[in-house]
């Protein structure tokens, strides 16, 4: 097994992680989290494919733009789980079911 | 270097979106309103010089590092279908802004995410791919949250996020597996490099379900019906009429790139079409809210693009890619129009009057005599969706079905058979509309219903005008269309 | 072509644009004018199209080979050419005379018949956007023009016999109604669409001229993909006109308006499918096995349908049925090859089907301004009687249009069923038999239904108050009537104009000599009908609160009638009815398995859609868990294919 495959196979486990936290947790924030974990695994993945195909500086390069984008997004979650605290009293996403069927 | 025209097509939006803004906050709404308007109208003028530079058939590329950006034949017909689109928007919610608190940040936000779509269509590389398209999302869910008010457009706006963001992060991974794998991001490197590996297969897969999400494809639909039916009617428009349809162009730009890698490709988009169709319309005939039933149909419409697509990609058939292209194309007006019809119902009968809950089907009863031109446009958009000649929505489902039997291959006869039959299948819920709309006794919400405001009734006319003139003369679009079909069928034809 | 017939084609395109405009000005303006200008200007526009009509007939007299006149290209896709093409031929021009003429009539008619109903200006828009769209369909010079017509009156039917929207039964009965009518008619078009599609991949033309010069070089003699298209195109007939097993929806279409009951559901529009079989006669030329299938259909439809109709008592459901199988009728003959028959049993029906319906319409719109409002009671039979004296007109105009129905020389309708029973006795005796008995059948419940309703004394309130009808409806019942009286001299045996008429379009050479015995036979069978329903109900006129005499002399077999063979129910209720009942319907197994097949589909979709329902939970992590599923499958999709 080269180096490479091992830390794929880790990005992999880190999105499983993320993955699992998503169909597990209930809080909004903790699901926030879970995604940026998400996104984690793929910067991993990103910056292990630079180096295996030897192209470093683009793997780095789009780890970092990823950051950034990355960041944007946990931004934008973050208000909302502002705004459903302050619109419905909860965190918790069981709350956010009415619409379905 | 000279800086080709089309490359206004991207700045004019994304540097107007600031733009706008400051002018709304510093100024006021009304200017910063006709200011959006100017530049998505000014946007044209590239466009027209884009498009004659194309028909010379010149290479249209503008390269920044190593970032390219190109046009060919399918962005010209999103970007056309942006350019219709957004400005009848922006005009359209003037009305309904006014007062609101944020309206410069909806149309520095419709801005930004015109120009980040155009951006996506003309990515030549997976990593650009993602970028533009992550902006795209980014954009589109601070628009369906803009009434952050309710509950129910929080509840939506959530959900949106985080399945969406899975999506994008699939997307990126498959971007990273690609890249181990091939040492090159590049559309163009990757047809001529890629061979079969399980490593590019799984990255198919990335994209496909990534790229998914954003489609609406079952079962990553889930999020779309709460998306579509809570945000503001105008970007319900969008999203329905063009925001997944990038997306498809998206998924259709990664898959080509990969033909190598997995010549069954054509085959899963039909069979996903063929799911979605179905999927789609079983779920819309239970539904009582007409923005919640309009979403779901936008999910079975999915499913004609894919089958049209599909046919092209197994067969080769361009006629297959040309039909899926203009149904993308008619799709767009019409169910932008169905949604701004809609729109304009719920603001008349119940936002106008303080009430935000959703308007119902049984709500429409008689509004066709109290808003005569806005139920006859809400008839010719359902009517084109369930495919009643001569509209619009029948010549692209027409040519569709005229592809798979042209293609004599029994298979792909089978698919279009089937999607003639949920064709049919879908009528069952847009006829009962049409007939509720039409109704001699007025719903106690018409009675008391708000007259409409021209700048929403004048985008409803002009889309039910354009509806009508390609169901009449669908040769008006062919050119746009044919590009698009070629477009796609040069990238994978050489496999 | 001279010059005078080319000015004469010229003004073809009016033959649309004048409903066009009528319906426009009414949806324009329909809200600020005095009620009855609506139907004024409907009127006059169906009046003027009729005389566009007229001029193309007078056009085609000085050389009746026709011609396509082609107004702008539509569609232009790879290969296929589609242009806003129309074909000017005998057989078209005879179809728009119908359509227009005795449209015009009922747009009349309908002016008193929906006078002081709210929704009269909507009513009209319809009825004009109805003659288009029909206009269009027996116009067109190829298929995709032909289907937008052919939509665009399924279209209009759906939303005329759902116009009084909020009756019928629990108050959403005729939406309902207008709703079966427009699923049903979809299951015929998928087969339109699928022939379309079948022709264009085989042929690369869709155009009426081009298809049948190729299709003969192209397809040998009842080849499998010549049967399938044609019996597409027979499954899409089927549907428009109310054939076997796709008639359900035109009994429950009498929810509609009287005059929408005469003009597109007896009159024209069930009609369309006929139309499509004759204009695409070539096509079933080269496939025998389809044209016994059609023909077998048709006769067995108008069996079917003429046994219900003994057995109704609805005036206006003993009309629908009769509808059904005169179309069976028409189908048979065309099965036969016998298309100057069925067009003329066409247009004969067309005169006298009308005409029955509207006086009908006059009855209950008689009965309707003697107090009562309730449409059951309205058009119950057994709640009438004697209204010959109470409308004359309207009952002397009845007894022309039931004789006509029933085939009494020298009526118009014994000439044209006179027709189609002789090329049955020369192409097929079990089709001639059937025929016979549905044609037997048809003068017992026509006089049955003369007796019911004119004679004797009134059996109910109601029908003492009766009263006749205003001129503005009688005066059209009148010009029927003579039409009714004298449609036959259109093909007088031996004579045949209209079988050298359209000859010019559908073929020469098939020009019936009269046959003494088939005529005799069917005349003496008719007054022996017409003499058995006077023993039944004319010795004695039925008291007021008396039942049927029929129901004890047939027993069982008058429920079975009734009740329509059970069809609707076994629709409604699938295999859940009581298995007494389907035993008696157990020896017609392909409706009933027809029935439950359908009635599985609802359920599957029901079913199916209550099932998906449950997967849009709204619940986050299910969400999530969709994601990872669609991964998983696309995955495993793309790995092992």
């Amino acid at each position: 097994m080269t180096q490479t495959t091992v830390l794929l196979l880790g990005a992999v486990g880190v999105l499983g992680v993320g993955l699992y936290g998503l169909l597990r947790l209930r809080n909004l924030i903790q699901i926030i989290v879970a995604l940026q974990i998400l996104a984690k695994a793929a910067v991993l993945a990103l910056v292990v494919a630079g180096k295996a195909s030897g192209h470093v500086n683009l793997g780095q390069s789009l780890a970092v733009t990823v950051i950034v984008a990355d960041t944007v997004i946990a931004v934008v979650g973050l208000a909302l789980a502002v705004q459903v605290r302050r619109r419905l009293g909860t965190l918790d996403v069981k709350a956010l079911a009415t619409l379905r069927g | 270097m000279v800086i080709p025209a089309f490359i206004w097509l991207i700045w004019l939006p994304l540097l107007g979106a600031p733009l706008v803004y400051l002018v709304g906050r510093l100024l006021s709404g009304w200017l910063a309103r006709w200011t959006a308007l100017l530049l998505l109208l000014a946007a044209w003028l590239p466009f027209a010089a884009t498009w004659q530079a194309f028909a010379r058939h010149e290479t249209v590329a503008y390269s920044l590092g190593q970032v390219t950006l190109q046009v060919d034949g399918v962005s010209l017909l999103i970007t056309a279908v942006i350019l219709t689109l957004t400005p009848l928007i922006v005009l359209y919610s003037a009305h309904t802004l006014d007062g609101a608190d944020g309206s410069e940040k909806y149309n520095a936000m419709l801005l930004a995410m015109g120009g980040s779509m155009i951006g996506l269509s003309c990515a030549t590389d997976l990593f650009n791919l993602w970028l533009w398209f992550e902006a795209t999302a980014v954009t589109s869910y601070l628009l369906v949250v803009f009434y952050h008010q309710q509950p129910a457009s929080l509840e939506a706006g959530v959900k949106y996020l985080v399945q969406s963001v899975v999506g994008s992060v699939l997307v990126l991974f498959g971007v990273a597996l690609v890249l181990a794998q091939s040492g090159t991001l590049s559309l163009t490197a990757l047809r001529q490099q890629a061979t079969p590996s399980p490593l590019l297969l799984a990255a198919c897969a990335l994209f496909a379900v990534g790229f998914g999400v954003k489609i609406a494809l079952v079962p990553l639909h889930t999020w779309l019906p709460d998306a579509h039916a809570q945000a503001p009617s105008g970007i319900s428009a969008l999203l329905s009429g063009i925001v997944i349809e990038t997306g498809l162009v998206a998924l259709l730009r990664a898959m080509a790139a990969l033909t190598a890698v997995t010549h069954t490709w054509g085959l899963l988009l039909l069979m996903l079409g063929a799911v979605n169709m179905l999927v789609g319309n079983l779920l819309a005939l239970p539904q009582t809210q007409v923005k919640r039933l309009l979403a779901f149909s936008s999910i079975s419409h999915i499913g004609y693009m894919l089958t049209g697509l599909g046919i092209a990609v197994t067969s080769g058939e361009v006629l297959g890619a040309q039909g899926g292209f203009f149904h993308l194309l008619t799709h767009g007006l019409m169910k932008g129009l169905a949604f701004l019809a809609a729109g304009a119902l719920l603001y008349g009968l119940h936002t106008a009057v303080n009430d935000h809950t959703p308007l119902t089907i049984a709500e429409l009863s008689g509004s066709g005599w109290r808003y005569p031109l806005v139920a006859v446009a809400l008839t010719l958009a359902l009517l084109g969706l369930g495919g009643i000649p001569p509209l619009a929505g029948f010549m692209s489902k027409w040519q569709i079905l005229l592809a798979g039997m042209g293609s004599q291959q029994p298979v792909l006869m089978g698919f279009v058979a089937f999607a003639a039959l949920n064709s049919v299948l879908s009528l069952a819920y847009y006829a009962p509309m049409v007939q509720m709309v039409f109704r001699r006794e007025m719903s106690a919400v018409v009675q008391n219903g708000r007259s409409l405001p021209l700048t929403m009734n004048l985008p409803i006319l002009l889309l039910a005008l354009a509806i009508v003139t390609i169901g009449l003369w669908p040769g008006l679009v062919t050119r746009l269309t044919q590009g698009a079909g070629t477009a796609l069928l040069s990238v994978i034809g050489n496999q | 072509m001279d010059a005078l017939q080319k000015l004469m084609f010229n003004f073809f395109p009016l033959l649309f644009l004048f409903p066009l405009a009528g319906l426009l000005l009414n949806v324009a303006n329909g809200r600020f004018w005095h009620k009855p200008i609506a139907g004024i200007i409907a009127s006059s526009a169906a009046g003027l199209s009729f005389v566009v009509a007229i001029l193309q007939w007078v056009a085609l007299l000085r050389q009746p080979d026709g011609t396509v006149i082609i107004l702008g290209t539509w569609l232009q896709v790879g290969t296929l050419n589609v242009p806003f093409a129309f074909q000017v031929d005998t057989l078209s021009v005879t179809m728009m005379l119908v359509v227009t003429g005795i449209g015009t009539l009922i747009h009349l008619y309908a002016i008193g018949y929906m006078y002081g109903d709210p929704g009269v200006t909507r009513f009209f828009v319809y009825l004009n956007l109805f003659l288009v769209a029909m206009l269009l369909l027996v116009s067109a010079a190829n298929y995709p023009l032909l289907f937008v017509g052919w939509e665009g009156v399924g279209l209009c039917s759906y939303l005329l016999i759902g116009f009084w929207f909020d009756r019928g039964e629990g108050g959403t009965g005729n939406a309902n109604a207008g709703r079966k009518a427009f699923v049903v008619n979809r299951v015929g078009d998928l087969g339109l669409i699928l022939a379309m599609g079948l022709l264009f991949w085989q042929l690369g033309t869709l155009t009426f001229d081009d298809v049948f010069a190729q299709a003969t070089a192209v397809f040998p003699v009842g080849s499998p993909l010549i049967v399938a298209i044609t019996l597409l195109l027979l499954l899409g007939a089927a549907g428009k006109s109310a054939q076997i097993p796709l008639f359900i929806w035109l009994p429950d279409a009498m929810a509609g308006p009287t005059p929408v009951s005469a003009l597109i559901h007896a009159a024209t529009m069930v009609t369309a499918g006929i139309y499509l079989i004759a204009r695409s006669h070539v096509l079933f030329a080269l496939a025998p096995v389809s044209q016994t299938a059609v023909s077998l259909i048709g006769a067995s439809t108008a069996l079917l349908a003429a046994t219900i109709a003994t057995a109704q008592f609805d005036i206006k459901r003993v009309l629908a049925y009769s509808t059904i199988s005169q179309l069976g009728f028409m189908v048979a003959a065309i099965g036969m090859g016998a298309y100057v028959a069925g067009i003329f049993h066409l247009i004969t029906h067309a005169f006298f089907k009308a005409l029955l319906f509207l006086a009908a319409g006059s009855v209950i719109h008689g009965l309707e301004h003697g107090g009562h409002s309730d449409p059951v009671t309205l058009q119950d039979m057994g709640q009438m009687g004697g209204l010959r004296q109470r409308m004359p007109i309207t009952f002397a105009v009845y007894l022309v249009g039931a004789l006509a129905l029933a085939g009494i020389p020298p009526l118009a309708g014994f000439f044209s069923k006179d027709e189609i029973l002789a090329a049955a006795w020369q192409a097929n005796r079990a089709v001639y038999i059937m025929l016979t008995l549905a044609a037997f059948a048809t003068a017992f419940y026509m006089g049955r239904q003369v007796w019911l309703v004119f004679m004797g004394e009134a059996r109910s309130e109601t029908a003492v108050s009766a009263h006749e009808s205003p001129p503005i409806m009688t005066i059209p019942l009148l010009i029927l009537a003579a039409l009714a009286i004298v449609g036959g001299g259109l093909n007088l045996p031996g004579v045949h104009t209209l079988g050298h008429w359209l000859g010019h379009t559908l073929g020469h050479g098939e020009l019936l000599s009269f046959n003494a015995t088939v005529a005799l036979t069917a005349t003496l069978l008719a007054l022996l009908a017409v003499g058995l329903a006077y023993w039944l109900y004319g010795r004695h006129p039925l008291g007021a609160a008396a039942t049927d005499p029929l129901t004890q002399r047939l027993g069982p077999l008058f429920v079975l009638f009734n009740q329509g063979w059970w069809v609707n129910e076994m629709v409604e209720w699938g295999i859940k009815r009581p298995f007494c009942h389907l035993s008696t319907v157990l020896a017609h197994s392909d409706e009933a398995i027809f029935a439950w097949a359908e009635r599985q589909l609802v359920h599957t979709v029901q079913r199916g859609t209550a099932v998906l329902r449950r997967t849009q939970t709204g619940q986050l992590n299910w969400n999530v868990a969709g994601i990872i599923v669609g991964l998983l499958l696309i995955w495993l999709l793309l790995r092992f294919s």
